[in-house]
């Protein structure tokens, strides 16, 4: 399973990056993510082909943390994007990937930090369609009860 | 799971018949009444079928309105009826009754040239035939199209066919001068309206209050007016009582927003756009004072373009990423809007003079 690649679930998702932070819109759902840190670094990996394990690898080597923990960490962080319908699993095999690069760091290598990720649900309800309505037989179209 | 429709009528086929009780009816010896708009320098006519639809569309276009040339073809056509006033009927509907789906869109009934969709509460019909220019705009009724609507008429149609011209529709406001503006975004309710409202006795020029173009084909990219009207909550209009006796729906405030032509009452206010030179991102502190604080390109973005991308049929990750690119070339800032309206404008002409 840790092998498993993952790619952005398009069209309904639309993601970009700006500065350091990724922003993910799920344009069916009304809801849109932010990730930062290790969130926005795993976000890049996961989009660019790279497995889970090659991942926690690469955390791994770039940040203090037990490895193992590590890894369920980012386990668990990509059942979440998955749940939230962000990523569909790839159809790409695990040899077919991208290698993930040695992660920037500054200074020491610092604590690993669990990715999270931000939801924000304010504008689902600019998606509800008008329920105030009612077919009109002769036409087939829908007309506003009086 | 996605579930396709079962329409067995294509999107070109459907669009024919469509222009085709629009043409019947015409060359029946109906009436056909055309206006002609500048929309960012395209020329846009509209072609209307009765007169019904004539005070639903055409006031908040106002501003934008141009001599109709016959010798010069419009950019884009947009033929417009309604079926209880011209008795000209809509076609059956092609697809299933459960495939209307949010924001307009149209399960299974996609296409690359024609585009299709359905909004409800107007009831409104919306086609492009991308590769003709033609749009067809028809619904059951001009008394079904609600107020809001009316202030922000075509939506869906010119913000296809813009996009196709490299403009994005961006809901957001924009106030400024001739020199440079700044670009009001936020989800409603967050003060767009009454950030862009309170400019208007100062001498910054009004674009926009809920919907404008965005030109990125500029450097620095530019907006566009479309709509000369401004949207209130009713139970906000009071903060502007100079404005009361100018809104256009007195009698529906109880269920709709508030909604004014400034054409009609201020056109000397307007401005067809301007330079962007920062997005603004309005917040309503409850404090007397209005100041400015910087914000980061993500926080520009998160407050444009969901709102955005959420209420147009048809977007998705272009438009998404077009945002972003103006999100990157120009700069944000938080607008923490203070009770004293009166500085709102003071702070942004200030800001303008420096940026």
């Amino acid at each position: 399973m840790a092998l498993r690649t993952y790619g952005v679930n398009a069209p309904l998702v639309a993601t970009e990056k700006l500065d350091k932070e990724v922003m993910v819109v799920h344009l069916a759902k009304g809801n849109y993510y932010s990730l930062t840190g290790t969130g926005a670094a795993i976000w890049d990996l996961l989009t660019s082909g790279c497995s889970e394990t090659a991942i926690a690898s690469a955390m791994a080597e770039t940040y203090t943390g037990d490895p193992v923990a590590i890894q369920q960490s980012i386990e668990r962080f990509v059942s979440e994007l998955c749940a939230e319908e962000l990523l569909v699993v790839s159809d790409l095999a695990a040899t077919d990937v991208a290698q993930p690069q040695a992660l920037p760091a500054d200074g020491d290598r610092p604590n690993f930090a669990a990715p999270q990720l931000e939801k924000y649900t304010d504008m689902q309800e600019l998606l509800l369609i008008d329920p105030i309505h009612e077919v009109n037989d002769d036409h087939g179209w829908p007309k506003m009860k009086p | 799971m996605r579930r396709e429709s079962a329409s067995k009528v294509s999107p070109a086929e459907f669009f024919a018949e469509v222009r085709q009780q629009f043409d019947s009816a015409q060359s029946d010896g109906a009436t056909i009444y055309e206006y002609a708009y500048e929309v960012a320098g395209f020329t846009v006519a509209l072609r209307f079928l009765g007169t019904a639809l004539l005070p639903v569309i055409t006031p908040a276009l106002s501003h934008l309105r141009v001599e109709s040339s016959s010798r010069t073809p419009p950019d884009l056509t947009i033929c417009l009826w309604d079926a209880d006033s011209t008795g000209v009927p809509l076609p059956p509907r092609p697809w299933g009754e459960n495939d209307t789906l949010s924001r307009g869109d149209i399960r299974g009934f996609e296409d690359p040239v024609i585009r299709t969709a359905y909004t409800l509460g107007p009831n409104a019909l919306s086609m492009l035939d991308t590769a003709a220019n033609v749009a067809m705009f028809c619904t059951t009724s001009a008394a079904h199209i609600p107020t809001d609507y009316r202030g922000s008429p075509l939506l869906v149609i010119l913000s296809w066919w813009t996009s196709i011209k490299g403009l994005q529709y961006v809901h957001a406001g924009a106030v400024g001068t001739p020199a440079g503006g700044v670009l009001l975004v936020g989800k409603g309710g967050s003060g767009k309206s009454t950030s862009a409202l309170s400019c208007l006795q100062s001498d910054l020029g009004y674009a926009a209050d809920d919907y404008c173009l965005l030109d990125m084909r500029a450097d620095p990219p530019r907006v566009h007016s479309i709509y000369n009207s401004a949207k209130l909550e009713a139970g906000h209009i009071k903060v502007f009582p100079h404005l009361l006796p100018l809104v256009s729906n007195p009698d529906d405030l109880g269920v709709a927003k508030a909604v004014i032509y400034l054409n009609d009452h201020h056109p000397e206010k307007l401005t067809r756009g301007f330079p962007v030179k920062s997005i603004f991102i309005p917040r309503v502190t409850g404090k007397v004072d209005t100041h400015i604080t910087p914000a980061s390109h993500v926080d520009g973005l998160r407050a444009l373009a969901p709102s955005t991308l959420f209420q147009l049929s048809g977007t998705g990750g272009q438009n998404f990423a077009l945002m972003a690119n103006f999100a990157r070339r120009v700069p944000s800032h938080f607008l923490d809007a203070g009770t004293d309206l009166e500085q709102i404008p003071a702070v942004i002409k200030k800001f303008l003079a420096q940026a």
